[in-house]
């Protein structure tokens, strides 16, 4: 999986990049934490209405 | 956030990377939370602070999306994130040979050789009609 850097609010953040249907379906699931400035970014194909 | 352990910051943002709204994630909770307009789906850290009208930078962009070349069986052996070029087994042969003639002679005529070789494959492939593969 890729990774990527944000920016928000002057804060900077490298999450990795879930793609694929398996990646989203995944998601951070089984994950025990997160290191602070770390996340996951789901990205859709066409904007839509999304359901977490 | 059925089966998700971490309390986290569910982020959606639209296709012009502002931020639509937060919503807080419970551990395992079963309730869904919904956003229409939605490109993108950030999970931080509880508490982020990022709230609705906010801005995100990308530092790549990201609806260039990523190419996967398989392997025989169908599995992945590598991502491409765009910008680069695979070359055909027989053009890639041949390059080498080129190049190994190149590097064992040392002379500037081989070299002008590989480069043109090169060049020429290149072009062939720039002005060569899209090929798809169904899967």
């Amino acid at each position: 999986m890729r990774t990527i850097k944000l920016s928000i609010n002057d804060k900077n953040y490298t999450v990795s990049v879930a793609e694929t249907d398996e990646q989203k379906e995944k998601g951070l699931q089984d994950k025990k934490e997160l290191a602070p400035e770390s996340g996951m970014l789901f990205v859709f194909d066409k904007t839509e209405e999304v359901s977490i | 956030m059925k089966d998700t352990e971490i309390p986290l910051d569910i982020v959606f943002i639209d296709e012009d990377l502002k931020v639509i709204n937060t919503h807080q994630g419970i551990p395992n909770s079963e309730e869904f939370m919904t956003e229409d307009n939605v490109a993108f789906v950030l999970e931080v850290n509880i508490n982020s602070g990022i709230k609705k009208g906010d801005e995100i930078e990308m530092q790549s962009d990201l609806k260039t999306k990523q190419m996967l070349v398989l392997k025989n069986d169908g599995t992945s052996q590598m991502s491409l994130d765009g910008g680069e070029r695979i070359f055909s087994r027989v053009n890639t042969k041949t390059l080498i040979k080129f190049a190994k003639k190149a590097d064992s002679m040392k002379r500037d005529s081989d070299y002008k050789a590989l480069g043109k070789r090169v060049f020429k494959f290149l072009d062939e492939q720039d002005n060569k009609e899209p090929e798809y593969v169904n899967v």
